[in-house]
């Protein structure tokens, strides 16, 4: 059966084999970069690579679904072969299992060699990353998906999909593209739904300070918010106005017009003296004294850079986990829905 | 060794073909008794036919003592069929032609005689069974 | 008689269309079946049932002593070609080989070895470069060398050329005669089938109308013509298939265990091509009674 197995996937290792010579080549050929902490930090080339291999990482997962686990079932049906191999003396089941088993381990092979690769390219790059340059912190979220364990678990999980899709559609064109949607919506359910519950949040309060915090427009839906300075070496989920009972707020009514007077107490076309900038100052002082004299305070989630591994543990494991789920079902409706 | 050829057109089927193709053969001389008869597999093959027919005609021809099975080795002759010579067939021939003519006298076309011959052949048969 | 394959009210439904049902069959061992019908009247889903491709809706079938596909000593027990004779157009011949000698315990290598000698084909093409005869003895060559008790066979001639179609059949019947394998082969015409088949099954619109030894089913079933009657009046044992009248004249095809005496008839021999036409013709003629089965 391994043999048969190993056969039928060579041409489909071989592909993805020239395609990380080539990602390879590229970045040897490119040299690690020179990064300064300092900015700009990155030169605009090495920059461009720097993503390039970013983006890399993300699409062989992908890459891996679509072409090795997609076409998987629904190729046998399309050419008829399933009826000349599952008529041999090797169960369906068995016949799966073993596709499923390979194919796995060449993805985390091939994952595994990328991951190291584009790691061991950017490290000059990661070792100085702050939020502000010359590239993300691992744990900011694009850096995360391209760094550490789970891009291995990506493919696992993406090489699982691919077959359940082809079991389900037995035909290889829609089942890649389905592969290719679903993967993507599940990164971007993932980022935003998944990841930051794995673990709960660090949850800080700040009171407000004229210095550094900030009164800004946040586009239409909320007009204005409050906010502090975010935490650093942290992925920020979100900052929240809150009021001395602890709810929600956006901010009270009156802030508006003591920070712009003018907009909201004058009428229109009265005259009025300008303040001075130390005026100024000092009204604003006020305003956000009596913020917090009325108990109004922000509250900060994040995830601090320190629990980059903790995060990887838990989001590979999330992935591993559905890809045995896809993987189990797949097998049995391989064994009793398609003939 | 006899090489059987099956006729879809005689109204007969495989097996009889099989068994009537031997006795022929037993008859005219071409098979003799010692002979060996084809090997059953060898006939399915080439005949495109099942092998329980051959097996079914090989048992026929046993039964009525023609051939015999020695076990691992093959089916052989094991018997001879009177033959007919020429001096008794002869004659039977010429009163033969001599009948047609007198058919073809009486208006009879070619496919009347044959129909006639076949009819009068199949009557006295059946007088014979019964 | 141990029974090759055996069924029970046997039924598939394919969402709201009924492939099969109420099927109920013996199959001795040792024979090879022709299953016949029109396309559509369910030989192919008789055979992935009988190959475990499928499972039935309905009822039970048994192949070889065992649940089809329940595992691999039942897999290895019945050898399985499949319509339109599948192979993996980018493996080479030599890798069927491989292929076969991999996944079946019983495989026998010099078997499939030699025939692809014989066939003339060379080992180092791909399958995808074959012609249909060619592709359709090479699947036939999987499924001999794996050595199986049963061999099932959907319409493996019907995309032959004459010459390839009696090239086939005359592999078959020595593969028959060496191995003594039990063959089920479907078509659509009687004529492919009727050299090789020593058993009959006929199907039509999903039922089983006739099945039986040939030999048996065509001492059962008689022509009869004479004067101008009405078929109603014919003795109890003596079962009406079809019936044709002229002015003076009637032609009945009838099924009688016993002989024909009425003196009125001229009785004749029906050939198994006309048989099952007249079966496929008025298959409800089949239904008054249980389908005829004929067991020796």
């Amino acid at each position: 059966m391994t043999w048969l197995t190993l056969r039928q996937f060579r041409l489909s290792a071989i592909s993805v084999a020239a395609l990380l010579t080539v990602v390879a080549a590229v970045l040897v050929v490119v040299g690690r970069p020179i990064a300064s902490p300092e900015p700009p930090g990155l030169t605009p080339d090495y920059s461009t690579y720097y993503y390039m291999a970013i983006i890399a990482l993300y699409l062989l997962p992908a890459i891996i679904g679509a072409f090795w686990g997609a076409p998987m079932i629904s190729r046998e049906v399309e050419n008829g072969t399933h009826r000349l191999v599952w008529n041999q003396s090797v169960t369906r089941t068995r016949w799966l299992l073993n596709k499923m088993g390979i194919g796995a381990l060449a993805a985390v092979v091939a994952m595994g060699l990328l991951s190291v690769l584009v790691m061991w390219w950017s490290s000059p790059i990661d070792t100085i990353a702050t939020e502000n340059g010359p590239a993300g912190l691992p744990i900011a979220p694009m850096v995360f998906g391209a760094r550490g364990v789970v891009p291995l678990a990506y493919a696992i999980f993406a090489f699982a999909l691919g077959i359940t899709a082809s079991a389900l559609l037995r035909r290889t064109v829609p089942a890649i593209a389905v592969t290719l949607v679903v993967f993507t919506a599940f990164q971007v359910m993932t980022l935003n739904l998944v990841r930051p519950n794995l673990i709960p949040p660090v949850r800080e309060t700040h009171h407000f300070a004229s210095g550094t915090s900030l009164f800004h427009y946040a586009g239409s839906e909320s007009p204005y918010q409050l906010r502090v300075p975010d935490p650093t070496h942290s992925w920020v989920l979100e900052q929240q106005t809150v009021d001395r009972a602890g709810n929600p707020v956006q901010f009270p009514a009156w802030f508006g017009g003591c920070v712009f007077p003018d907009v909201s107490t004058d009428n229109l076309g009265a005259r009025r003296t300008p303040e001075t900038a130390e005026e100024s100052v000092k009204r604003r002082d006020e305003c956000f004294d009596r913020l917090n004299a009325e108990g109004y305070q922000q509250l900060v989630s994040h995830h601090p850079n320190s629990r980059f591994w903790a995060l990887q543990g838990a989001e590979s494991a999330f992935y591993l986990v559905l890809a045995a789920l896809l993987a189990w079902f797949a097998l049995r409706w391989t064994r009793r829905r398609i003939s | 060794m006899i090489e059987f050829y099956l006729d879809s057109g005689s109204g007969l089927s495989p097996y009889q073909q099989i068994v009537q193709q031997v006795r022929h053969a037993l008859r005219l001389g071409l098979l003799r008794e010692g002979d060996q008869m084809p090997k059953v597999k060898d006939v399915a093959a080439q005949l495109a036919i099942n092998p329980n027919t051959v097996l079914k005609a090989y048992r026929e021809l046993e039964n009525t003592g023609l051939v015999s099975a020695r076990p691992g080795v093959g089916t052989f002759v094991s018997a001879t069929l009177p033959g007919v010579t020429p001096a008794v067939l002869g004659p039977l021939r010429r009163d033969l032609r001599r009948w047609i003519a007198k058919a073809r006298l009486a208006g009879l076309d070619d496919e009347g005689i044959t129909a006639l011959i076949a009819d009068t052949f199949r009557e006295t048969t059946t007088e014979d069974i019964a | 008689m141990t029974a090759v394959l055996r069924a029970r009210g046997l039924g598939k439904r394919y969402r709201q269309q009924w492939a099969l049902s109420d099927c109920a069959l013996d199959i001795p061992a040792g024979r090879v079946v022709g299953l016949v019908g029109p396309n559509g009247a369910g030989k192919s889903t008789l055979l992935s049932l009988a190959a475990g491709m499928n499972t039935p809706t309905t009822g039970e079938i048994e192949v070889c002593g065992g649940k089809p596909g329940s595992g691999p000593d039942q897999l290895a027990k019945v050898g399985f070609v499949a319509q339109d004779t599948p192979t993996y157009p980018g493996l080479t011949i030599a890798e069927h080989l491989r292929l076969g000698a991999a996944l079946n315990p019983r495989w026998d290598a010099a078997l499939a070895r030699k025939r692809v000698e014989r066939l003339g084909l060379d080992p180092k093409k791909r399958a995808g470069q074959l012609s249909g005869g060619q592709r359709a003895q090479l699947a036939l060559t999987i499924g001999i060398a794996k050595r199986p008790e049963l061999l099932l066979l959907d319409e493996p001639v019907a995309a032959l050329d004459p010459l390839a179609r009696r090239g086939f059949l005359q592999d078959l019947m020595e593969t028959v005669a060496e191995q003594g394998v039990s063959v089920v082969l479907s078509s659509h015409l009687v004529t492919d089938v009727e050299r090789v088949c020593d058993y009959l099954i006929t199907l039509v619109s999903s039922r089983v109308v006739l099945a039986g030894d040939i030999e048996d089913l065509l001492a059962a079933h008689h022509r009869l013509t004479g004067p101008r009657r009405d078929p109603a009046t014919l003795p109890a044992d003596q079962h009406v298939i079809t019936a044709s009248h002229t002015d003076r004249q009637t032609t009945l095809l009838v099924r009688a265990e016993s002989p024909i005496i009425d003196p009125a008839w001229t009785v004749g021999k029906v050939g198994l091509e006309d048989l099952v036409l007249a079966y496929l013709e008025s298959p409800d003629a089949a239904t008054p009674r249980p389908a005829l089965e004929v067991l020796r």
